[in-house]
């Protein structure tokens, strides 16, 4: 696995609970219901906390500890599984949530553009290569029709007014 | 009609870029056919019995003389001379071959035409009523929202993978002829006490093997929001339709487990919350600018009324009958719309040869201000004629073998591809359309029929329609052989319903004489000046049964 | 055993196609390799994967056929109108020219 950010291969610091033992020294990214256990346990911890998220996990009970979270990971158990789509516009835009969202799971580099435009910042990947599409994927489209996290809404005519029939505006 | 701006132009452009190279990719071997056919289905390609099938988005069904001539063009130049006018609005192609795919799209994308979205668990394309703009029964012009919707659909960055594919069509008129209530979302235009222009909208309707008429979910939304009550509803279920069960992923679905009240409760709960801060309304300047395109053309002042019109009436009753079938009333006065139907007798319902496409444009740009519509009955409408012009424009369609008047009537057959080109198919849909229109060539006495709508699917499914025609007929395998299960009763207009399963499916040499049985009993029963549906609805369908079973 | 024949579509240009003896693929029914055995079928079925692996067709499955003097016949509806075009009984107008394989 690779970790894609900002178009480059980067260092993945983040660690799991393995064995019942909580990883000390290292960034720590814990599941829904593992927050849930420990949440008390980690009232002091002083390192990064993580969240890794599941489709079917709901937001709302996060909603106050949200800034306890330097990474939410939100799962694709298979890249037609849109769910996480609609989570990240909702921590985003509802929750407010401004640390690093990342995509896991499986995901194709097509969705790359509507993964970032939905407020994804970072990426695990299986092959590393695709970091070099990153910037193409991003960057394909000049403007979009509708608003979302990222990318710029299209708003009014681009060129000419709809009265003037000028064969440069358009093409038939 | 809408039509692209520089930025359009450079969207669907990008758009054919980022297909080609994902085809690229595919015959390269970095995508998998699994991977692969998600992106292709957004992109309108199917694999299907023969060959790849081509759909091409007409949004709305709205099309302009160029854009046809560019259908006929791809038809000959890619495909084998021909396209199938869809019970969406659009067209397909049967036979593309993939590597001409990014070509095709090329082609469309120069006339502001493209396939995005045609198929996909997304938003597929947007329909509406053909008779928009000039219906004489119209509230509001649909076509402004739904380019709207078209725009905001299009490339949703957040409801590109949802649980199941989304249908969303729209009315502005009371009579509906968009069949909203058998829709993901419908949406009815209407107005409220003070004259503010909003919708009816309608939720979680549809056909296929849970054939559902959906339900309302809010009698009024001012017509500003709605861009931000579309995304709560399309948020609630990306979130909560199911992903485990293909056949149980539709938004239908959802709403009847959870009840509309509940999932009305979770839908405007989000609205509340994104309503207002998150900037999904249009401004108004946009709503204008593309309001703007939906002028009405500069129609002629009706001076006098034209005698010319009624004398060709009295003279050629082959021409009055076509008047009297294929034409209907138009907002302006000396004015009608005129339905070509694209349903010989015995011939392919929906088919149209590429020669065929170029003379309706020809017609649309001598008689009709260049525009064409496309119905969701799979026929063409020639929106803006002047009375005046119907006589030669009947004997143009007359030498070009589309002057058929017969919409509305029982050889006005909606019918799938079937298992002649569909690769979940059953049965056969189309042959059996063609022997059905054979039996009832005689056009007097279809006519005399009345309206009867007769819609064929040659699987569960239902892309044919079967559930909401007066006559519907429903392809099925019983091993290894076809046979088609009739439902009498349905209709998908205002007062939608599903048909009632008449009895046990009959076998494929036997489904004509079914019908004309199911017509013999209606004659048999029907009152003086009754519809179909009026003797059904009187009588139920104890007779029909009786006549094609001899039971009670 | 049924006699069965493997078929596919093809990868770029979506024709449908049948196994051959030799390990190509034609577009002729008639002319496809019949198997009769558990152990042929498997045979056709890796002959498939690999033809899948290399990109030269998508889709493959086994259908059974019955066998006659012309070669292997379908047996149910939807084989009989894959390999013999659809049956909708009117002149496909002119159009592009397949060139056969």
């Amino acid at each position: 696995m690779a970790l894609v950010k900002h178009g480059k291969i980067q260092e993945d610091a983040w660690t799991r609970i393995e064995n019942d033992s909580l990883p000390l020294g290292r960034p720590l990214l814990l599941t829904k219901e593992e927050w849930c256990c420990l949440a008390a346990t980690l009232r002091h911890w002083e390192q990064p906390l993580g969240l890794l998220l599941e489709g079917s996990d709901s937001l709302d009970d996060l909603r106050p500890v949200l800034d306890r979270f330097r990474l939410i990971a939100l799962n694709f158990p298979k890249f037609t599984d849109g769910r996480a789509y609609s989570q990240a516009r909702l921590l985003r835009k509802r929750y407010g949530y401004s640390g690093e969202l990342r995509a896991v799971g499986n995901i194709l580099q097509d969705q790359f553009l509507q993964m970032h435009r939905c407020g994804f910042d970072s990426y695990e990947v299986a092959d590393g290569k695709v970091a070099e599409v990153w910037a193409v994927a991003i960057h394909r489209y000049r403007g979009f029709y509708q608003s979302a996290e990222r990318g710029q809404r299209r708003e009014g005519a681009a060129t000419l007014p709809v009265e003037q029939p000028a064969a440069a505006a358009w093409a038939y | 009609m809408y039509r692209y701006d520089e930025f359009d132009f450079a969207f669907v452009k990008q758009r054919v870029d980022e297909f080609r190279e994902q085809i690229e990719r595919r015959l390269a071997g970095e995508l998998t056919e699994e991977q692969f056919k998600p992106l292709r289905l957004m992109n309108g390609l199917y694999l299907q019995l023969h060959a790849y099938m081509l759909r091409v988005a007409i949004p709305y069904g709205t099309l302009s003389s160029c854009q046809m001539r560019r259908l006929a063009w791809i038809a000959r130049t890619y495909d084998r001379g021909y396209g199938h006018f869809t019970t969406r609005q659009n067209i397909q192609y049967n036979w593309p071959r993939l590597q001409d795919v990014p070509k095709i799209l090329e082609a469309l994308a120069e006339v502001g035409m493209h396939a995005i979205q045609t198929s996909g668990n997304c938003i597929r394309n947007v329909t509406s009523d053909p008779f928009a703009g000039v219906a004489a029964d119209e509230i509001e012009d649909p076509r402004v929202y739904a380019e709207i919707l078209r725009q905001w659909s299009t490339l949703h960055p957040e409801f590109s993978f949802l649980p199941r594919k989304f249908k969303i069509a729209i009315t502005g008129s009371p009579h509906d002829r968009a069949a909203i209530r058998v829709h993901d979302i419908g949406l009815r235009m209407l107005r409220d006490e003070s004259g503010a222009p909003g919708f009816e909208v309608v939720v979680g309707g549809g056909q296929g093997r849970t054939p559902v008429i959906g339900e309302t979910i809010r009698k009024f939304l001012p017509s500003q929001h709605l861009i931000s009550y579309l995304e709560a509803i399309l948020r609630t279920y990306n979130l909560l339709g199911r992903r485990d069960n293909l056949y149980k992923s539709r938004i239908k679905i959802l709403v009847k487990q959870v009840g509309i009240e509940e999932f009305r409760r979770q839908v405007e709960q989000e609205w509340e919350a994104i309503r207002d801060g998150w900037q999904l309304d249009l401004p108004d300047a946009e709503v204008t600018r593309i309001a703007d395109y939906f002028a009405p053309p500069r129609y002629e002042p009706q001076e006098a009324i034209d005698l010319s019109f009624a004398t060709a009436q009295r003279q050629d009753p082959a021409f009055a009958q076509w008047v009297r079938c294929n034409t209907f009333a138009h907002r302006q006065a000396g004015y009608a719309i005129a339905v070509i139907s694209l349903k010989p007798e015995g011939g392919i319902p929906g088919d149209a040869t590429a020669g065929q496409m170029e003379r309706v444009a020809d017609l649309a740009d001598r008689y009709g201000f260049g525009e064409i519509r496309v119905t969701h009955e799979q026929n063409l409408v020639l929106p803006d004629l002047r009375k005046a012009d119907l006589p030669a424009l009947w004997q143009a369609l007359v030498e070009a073998d589309l002057a058929v008047p017969n919409v509305g009537l029982i050889t006005d057959m909606i019918a799938c591809p079937g298992l002649d080109y569909c690769n979940l198919a059953n049965a056969r849909s189309i042959p059996v359309a063609q022997r059905i229109g054979q039996r009832f060539a005689d056009r007097a006495l279809a006519e005399e029929l009345g309206p009867i709508t007769l819609n064929i699917s040659g699987c569960i499914n239902a892309c044919g329609h079967h559930h909401v025609a007066n006559i519907g007929l429903l392809g099925v395998d019983k091993k290894g052989r076809e046979f088609y299960q009739i439902t009498l009763g349905g209709r998908a207009d205002e007062e939608a319903a599903i048909g009632d399963i008449v009895g046990p499916a009959f076998s494929y040499d036997e489904v004509v004489d079914a019908v004309e049985s199911v017509v013999t009993t209606y004659r048999g029963q029907r009152q003086q000046g009754e519809t179909f549906l009026q003797t059904y609805r009187r009588v139920g369908i104890k007779p029909f049964k009786e006549t094609l079973y001899g039971t009670g | 055993m049924q006699s069965h024949v493997m078929t596919a579509n093809g990868l770029a240009d979506g024709a449908v196609v049948y196994l051959h003896a030799s390990g190509r693929w034609v577009r002729d029914l008639q002319q496809a390799v019949v198997a009769d055995t558990a152990e042929g079928c498997a045979k056709l079925e890796a002959l498939a994967e690999e033809a899948v692996r290399k990109r030269l067709v998508i889709g493959h499955y086994l259908f059974a056929v019955s066998l006659n003097e012309s070669g292997p016949q379908p047996i149910v509806q939807r084989e009989r109108i894959r390999a013999a075009g659809p049956t909708v009984g009117t002149d496909l107008p002119a159009g592009r020219q397949d060139a056969e394989v």
